[in-house]
C-alpha cells in the first residue's frame, strides 16, 4: 500500500516537469562518418534501402561501441572499386570514439544493408553478422579486439539482397539462430526501367519495389559454434510466398516460452511465424490481426519492434511505414490476438506524413512507460521539388507515453538532436555514457548519423546486463520482468530488431519515482527463473543465469 | 392398397413430372413474353420446386432476373443451371455478367479467367467476355479475351480494335500500335484513327499523332472526335492557342456528346492555373465560351482525365475569371493528380473564400487536409460543410477526420449520422462497423458490417473487419469463412485497373 501513493504524486511530479532536451553528440564524439548510398538523386531502389546500426560492447569494457554499416553506388559495383566501409567506433568511455575499423579486421565493402549482433559461439565475446547485396558476412569475435570473416565455415553468407537479421534460440538448444530478411531480386546489370511502377502522385521517381520480383527470407539453425544450417523449407517459414522483406524482430508474444518471428514487408502483408516448438512455424499474421492494418490494407512494413506500451504483461507491436499512411501500433490482447490501436493512440496525424523507418520502444523519460521513437526521411528526393505535404529530410520522432493508451508528438519540444532533418534509415537504441538514460543513434543517407544524447529524466531506472550460462551467452530471448512503485513491467532480450540494426543487448526500465524494484524475475530462454527482491535502483546491474549445469 | 398407392406416385412423378413441367414452362414463358417478369418468374419459381433437375428453366428464370435488374438472384439461378448440366458458354457468359453486376467480382473475375483459359472457340464469346471485363477495369484480363477473339476472328475489326484500345489504356502505345497498323486495318474508320493517332502522342510521337488528326478532319471535317484529340495533343504540347482553334472549330460542330477522347494530358498544370489565379491574368468575358469549356472540363474530369480537365478549366478561366466553380473544379482535379500537392490545397481554400456558402468547396479542403494528414484543420473544414448542408459524404469525411484524431465516440457518432443520411453508401456502414468494432459494440458492428456487404459484395475490408470480430469472440470457423472470403475478394479488385491518378488510383473508392 505504501508504493501505491508515492508513484501516483511522483507521477504527477515526472508529468509537470519540463520537456527533456536531447542534444546530439556531434562532431567532437569522433565519429566522421558518411553513410554512401548511391547518388542524392537515388534513381534506383537499392539507393534508398541501407542504413543500419549495431550498439554493442565488442571488447568488454562496459561501454557501448557503435558499428555504421556503408553502402556503395551502381558504378561502384559495376566497376567493383566501392570504397565506401563499415565503421566500427570504439567508445572511449569520455563521450568520444575511436575508429577501430582497421585494426579489428573489419570494414565490409559491399554494399552493406544491415546489421545484427550475437555471441554466435558462445565464448562471451560479441559477433558481427551484416546484410549486403551479394554475399552476408559473419565476423566472429577474436576475443582480443579482433574480428576474422567466418562466414564460409558459418554457412551464413546467403546471397541475393538481404535486409533486416535478427537472432534467436528459436529450438533452445542455447545456441542463437539466424533469421535473414530478402528484399528482392536486383540486377545491376539489368536496372529496372521506366514504367507505370516508377510513379509516386504521378512523378517519375525510382521503380519498385511493385513490379520487382519480390524474394524468399531464410532461417538457419545455429549448430553449435556459430556453424549454421538453411532450415528455411525444414522449418515451414518457406511456406510462406517471397516478400519484400524489411525488418525483423523476434518476440514471444504469446508467452508460451519460445520465441516467434515477425517480419515486416514492403507493400505485402506482414509474417508473423509462430514458433510451434517443434523446430516448425506456422505464419499466423493474418488471424492475428498483424498482417495488416485496421481496414485489411497492407502497408509498406519498413522496421519494426515488440514491447509492452501499457504494461499489460504482453508484447505489443510498432511498425513503420510508408508516407500518407500510419505507422501501426498493434495492440495485443492475449490469446493471439492484436488489434491496431493507432487512431485510438493518437498516432495517425502526427505520422501520417512521415516516411519512417528504423523504430524502437524505449523509456526515454524513465518514468516506467515505454515511449516510441522513429527514424525518418523520404525516398524519394523528388518529393521536395513538389511542395507536397512531406519532405525528403525528415525529423527524427519522439512519441512520448501519456500513460493512457495515448502517445504524444513530443520531438518539437525535445530540443536540438530532434530538430535535425535528415534522410533517416537504420536507429539502435542503448545506454552510451551508462548514465541510465536510453541514447538513440540514427544512421542518414549521406550524412553523418545523428547520436542523440538523452539528459536522462527525474525517474529511476535500472539497466540489467544478463548473461546465460545454459541458455544462449547473450540471453537473447530471456524475459525480465521488474516490478516497482506498483508496475510491473517486461522487457525481453533482443538482436537485431528495429530497421536492419541491433540495441543495446541490456534491457532498460524507467522506475518513475520508484527507489526500490520490488521483485525482478528473469525468465531464462531455458524457461528457468531467477528472481531477486528488493533491487536498488540507478544501476547497471549483471546478473548471471544460475544453473548447476552451466556450460 | 396402400402400397399400390406408393408405387403409383413414384411412377406419376417419374413419367409425368416432364410432361407436367413442359406445360408449366410453358405457362411461364408465356408471361415473360407478355412482359409480366414478376408473374413469369414466380412461375418459374414454383415450377422448379417440382422440377430442380431442369437447368434450362434455371437459365431461363436468370435472364428473367437479369432483365428485371435482379443479378443476384440472376447470378444464383445460372449457377443452379450450371450445376444441373445446362453449361454452355451462353449460361457461363451470363453468369460472369450478373456476378460483375451484382458486384461479385472475385467470382465474376475467376468464373471469367476459368473460361479465358479453355479457349473457347466462339470469338464472339471471347469479345463479349472482354468488353464486360473491360467495363469492370479489368483490363489485362480483357486483353486476354480480345486477344483471343482477334486471333478467332482476324478480319474482326471490332476485336481489333477494343484490343488495341486496352493496350492503350495500359500504356503500352507500341503495341496499339502495332495492332492498328496490321493488314486489313480499316483506315477510314474515324474513331480507328483517332486511336491510332493517340497512340502515337503516348509515345511522344506527336508529329505523326497529329498528321493522322489532321487527315481525319481534312477527310472528315464534320467528325467531332480528331478535333478534340489534337487539342488535347496540342494543350500537352503547351501550344494552348492551337488547342483553342480546333476546340473553336468542335464548338461549331454542336452540342456533341458522343465525341470520343482518346487523348488524355499527362502535363500535369496546376501550378500554372494558380499562377494565373494568382496574377489574376487578362480576361475576355464571354459566359457562352466559359461555359463550353467548363462542360469540356467537366466531362473530362467525369473520366477520371483530371490533368486534360486542368487544361480547359485554364482555357474556361480565360472567359470567366477566378469564379467559385472553376477554383473549386480546378482543386477538384488538383487533388485528384496530385493530393499532396499544395496547389490543390490552395485552390480549394480559394473557392471556399470566395463563396463560403458553397458546401462543397468546404468538403473537398476538408478532404485534401485529411489526406494530408491534418485532421484539424480538415475537422474545420468539414464541420463547415456539415452546417451548411449535411450529406452522408461529408458526414463520412468528418468521421474519418475525428478517427484519426483519435476520437472514437465523436467518429462514431458522425458514422451513425453518415449512415442515417445516406443509408445505401457501404462505405459509411463499413466505417461505422470499423469503428464501432474498436469499441465494445461489436454486434452492432457486424451488422453494418453485413449491411455494407449487402450493398457492395466487393467489400473486402469488411470482411477483414468482420473476420477480426470473430476471431476476438472465439468463433474460429466462422472467422476463417470471412477472412477466406477478404483474400479472395481482395484479390480479384486488386486485379483491376488503375484509373486517373491521386485517390481514385487507390482502388475503387474514390
Amino acid at each position: 500500500m505504501r508504493g501505491w501513493p508515492v508513484l501516483f504524486y511522483g507521477a504527477l511530479a515526472l508529468g509537470a516537469a519540463s520537456p527533456l532536451l536531447f542534444r546530439e553528440w556531434g562532431k567532437s564524439s569522433g565519429i566522421d562518418f558518411k553513410l554512401t548510398s548511391g547518388t542524392p538523386g537515388k534513381h534506383y531502389i537499392i539507393e534508398s534501402i541501407t542504413g543500419g546500426v549495431a550498439l554493442f560492447d565488442y571488447n568488454n569494457d562496459g561501454l557501448l561501441d557503435i558499428y555504421l554499416v556503408n553502402g556503395s553506388t551502381i558504378e561502384a559495383e559495376r566497376s567493383n572499386t566501392n570504397t565506401a566501409e563499415d565503421k566500427l567506433f570504439r567508445n572511449n568511455g569520455d563521450g568520444t570514439f575511436t575508429d577501430v575499423t582497421r585494426q579489428a579486421g573489419l570494414g565490409d565493402r559491399r554494399w552493406t544493408m544491415g546489421v545484427a549482433i550475437a555471441d554466435v559461439n558462445n565464448d562471451g565475446f560479441d559477433d558481427i553478422y551484416i546484410t549486403n547485396y551479394g554475399a552476408n558476412r559473419l565476423y566472429l569475435n577474436n576475443g582480443d579486439g579482433t574480428f576474422r570473416d567466418f562466414t564460409e565455415e558459418s554457412g551464413t553468407g546467403i546471397t541475393g539482397w538481404s535486409s533486416g537479421a535478427a537472432f534467436a534460440d528459436y529450438d533452445g538448444d542455447g545456441n542463437l539462430d539466424l533469421y535473414v530478411s530478402q528484399y528482392l531480386d536486383f540486377d545491376f546489370q539489368h536496372l529496372p526501367a521506366d514504367s507505370l511502377i516508377c510513379r509516386y502522385l504521378d512523378i517519375p521517381v525510382q521503380c519498385g519495389p511493385r513490379g520487382l520480383t519480390p524474394a524468399h527470407g531464410r532461417l538457419l539453425h545455429n549448430r553449435g559454434g556459430g556453424r549454421f544450417e538453411d532450415v528455411t523449407v525444414k522449418s515451414g517459414i518457406g511456406k510462406a510466398p517471397p516478400a519484400y522483406g524489411l525488418g525483423v524482430v523476434w518476440g514471444d508474444y504469446d508467452d508460451d516460452g519460445r520465441p516467434d518471428l515477425f517480419v515486416g514487408n514492403d507493400s505485402l502483408p506482414a509474417y508473423l511465424f509462430h514458433n510451434d516448438g517443434n523446430g516448425m512455424f506456422t505464419e499466423v499474421a493474418l488471424p492475428a490481426g498483424v498482417a495488416l492494418r485496421e481496414d485489411g490494407r497492407e502497408q509498406a512494413d519498413m522496421g519494426v519492434d515488440f514491447g509492452d506500451f501499457d504494461n499489460d504483461g504482453k508484447l505489443d507491436l510498432i511498425v513503420t511505414t510508408f508516407s500518407e499512411d500510419y505507422k501501426t501500433l498493434f495492440h495485443n490482447d492475449g490469446a493471439g490476438h492484436f488489434t491496431d490501436v493507432t487512431r485510438s493512440a493518437g498516432l495517425v496525424q502526427p505520422t501520417w506524413n512521415l516516411l519512417s523507418w528504423g523504430v524502437q520502444f524505449v523509456d526515454l523519460n524513465n518514468d516506467g512507460y515505454l515511449d516510441i521513437v522513429m527514424a525518418n526521411g523520404h525516398v524519394y528526393p523528388e518529393v521536395d521539388r513538389h511542395k507536397l505535404a512531406t519532405t525528403y529530410r525528415q525529423r527524427p520522432s519522439y512519441f512520448l507515453n501519456l500513460k493512457n493508451g495515448r502517445f504524444k508528438d513530443a520531438g518539437a519540444d525535445a530540443g536540438p538532436a530532434f530538430q535535425r532533418a535528415e534522410a533517416g534509415r537504420g536507429l539502435a537504441i542503448g545506454d552510451l555514457n551508462n548514465d541510465g538514460a536510453m541514447d538513440i543513434v540514427i544512421s542518414n543517407l549521406d550524412a553523418q548519423p545523428t547520436i542523440i544524447r538523452n539528459p536522462g529524466g527525474p525517474g529511476h531506472w535500472i539497466l540489467l546486463k544478463l548473461t546465460g550460462t545454459v541458455s544462449n551467452r547473450d540471453a537473447v530471448g530471456a524475459r525480465v520482468s521488474v516490478k516497482a512503485g506498483g508496475l510491473t513491467q517486461i522487457r525481453e532480450v533482443k538482436s537485431g530488431g528495429s530497421y536492419q540494426s541491433h540495441s543495446d543487448f541490456r534491457v532498460h526500465f524507467g522506475l518513475g519515482a520508484a527507489d526500490i524494484v520490488d521483485e525482478l524475475t528473469v525468465r531464462w530462454p531455458t524457461g528457468k527463473t531467477q528472481t531477486l527482491k528488493h533491487v536498488k535502483t540507478n544501476q547497471i546491474l549483471k546478473i548471471e543465469e544460475v544453473n548447476s549445469a552451466s556450460r | 392398397m396402400q402400397s399400390f398407392i406408393r408405387i403409383c406416385w413414384v411412377w406419376t412423378l417419374i413419367v409425368c413430372a416432364p410432361a407436367h413441367a413442359s406445360v408449366s414452362a410453358q405457362t411461364c414463358q408465356a408471361a415473360a413474353k407478355g412482359n409480366d417478369h414478376t408473374a413469369a418468374a414466380a412461375c418459374f419459381e414454383e415450377l422448379l420446386t417440382r422440377a430442380s433437375n431442369r437447368g434450362d428453366l434455371y437459365y431461363q428464370l436468370g435472364l428473367l432476373y437479369r432483365d428485371m435488374g435482379k443479378s443476384r438472384e440472376a447470378a444464383a439461378r445460372f449457377e443452379l443451371a450450371i450445376d444441373a448440366g445446362f453449361r454452355n458458354l451462353g449460361v457461363r457468359f451470363n453468369l460472369i455478367s450478373a456476378y460483375f453486376a451484382s458486384h461479385q467480382s472475385a467470382a465474376g473475375l475467376e468464373n471469367a479467367q476459368q473460361l479465358i483459359s479453355e479457349a473457347p472457340k466462339s470469338a464472339e464469346i471471347m469479345l463479349r467476355l472482354g468488353r464486360l471485363l473491360f467495363q469492370h477495369l479489368y483490363y489485362r484480363d480483357a486483353l486476354n479475351a480480345f486477344q483471343s477473339a482477334s486471333a478467332l476472328a482476324p478480319d474482326g475489326f471490332e476485336p481489333r480494335f477494343y484490343l488495341a484500345l486496352t493496350h492503350f489504356l495500359l500504356k503500352q502505345y507500341t503495341e496499339a500500335i502495332r495492332v492498328l497498323s496490321q493488314r486489313h486495318f480499316d483506315f477510314t474508320n474515324v474513331e480507328a484513327v483517332n486511336l491510332l493517332a493517340a497512340s502515337y502522342a503516348g509515345t511522344r510521337d506527336f508529329a505523326k499523332g497529329s498528321e493522322l488528326l489532321q487527315t481525319v478532319i481534312a477527310g472528315n471535317p464534320h467528325s467531332p472526335h480528331a478535333y478534340l484529340n489534337l487539342a488535347l495533343m496540342r494543350l500537352e504540347e503547351g501550344r494552348a492557342e492551337d488547342a483553342r482553334g480546333l476546340l473553336d472549330q468542335f464548338r461549331r460542330l454542336g452540342p456533341q456528346r458522343e465525341a470520343k477522347v482518346f487523348y488524355a494530358v499527362e502535363r500535369n498544370s496546376c501550378a500554372e492555373l494558380a499562377a494565373e489565379i494568382r496574377e489574376d491574368t487578362k480576361v475576355q468575358r464571354s459566359q457562352d465560351m466559359a461555359n463550353f469549356y467548363w462542360d469540356l472540363a467537366s466531362q473530362v474530369q467525369d473520366r477520371y482525365h483530371f490533368a486534360s480537365a486542368v487544361e480547359l478549366l485554364r482555357l474556361a478561366r480565360r472567359y470567366e475569371g477566378n469564379s467559385e466553380r472553376l477554383l473549386r473544379a480546378g482543386g477538384r482535379s488538383c487533388l485528384n493528380l496530385a493530393p499532396q500537392g499544395a496547389e490543390a490545397m490552395w485552390l480549394l481554400m480559394q473557392a471556399a473564400e470566395a463563396d463560403p456558402s458553397q458546401p462543397e468547396a468546404w468538403y473537398l479542403l476538408g478532404r485534401a487536409q485529411l489526406r494530408q494528414g491534418d485532421s484539424e484543420k480538415a475537422l474545420d473544414a468539414l464541420h463547415r460543410a456539415m452546417s451548411i448542408h449535411a450529406t452522408g459524404e461529408y458526414a463520412l469525411s468528418l468521421g474519418k477526420a475525428l478517427a484519426n484524431k483519435g476520437s472514437g465516440s465523436e467518429a462514431i457518432a458522425a458514422f451513425e449520422q453518415a449512415v442515417k443520411l445516406a443509408p445505401s453508401n457501404a462505405e459509411a456502414q463499413f466505417e461505422l462497423g470499423r469503428a464501432l468494432s474498436q469499441s465494445s459494440e461489436t454486434d452492432e458492428a457486424r451488422l453494418h458490417l453485413m449491411k455494407a456487404i449487402e450493398l457492395e459484395p466487393d467489400f473486402y475490408e469488411a470482411y477483414y473487419v468482420l473476420g477480426r470480430i470473430c476471431l476476438r469472440h472465439g468463433e474460429r470457423e466462422q472467422s476463417e469463412k470471412y477472412l477466406a472470403l477478404f483474400e479472395r475478394t481482395k484479390r480479384a479488385v486488386m486485379q483491376q485497373s488503375i484509373v486517373g491518378a491521386g485517390y481514385v488510383s487507390e482502388g475503387r473508392r474514390p
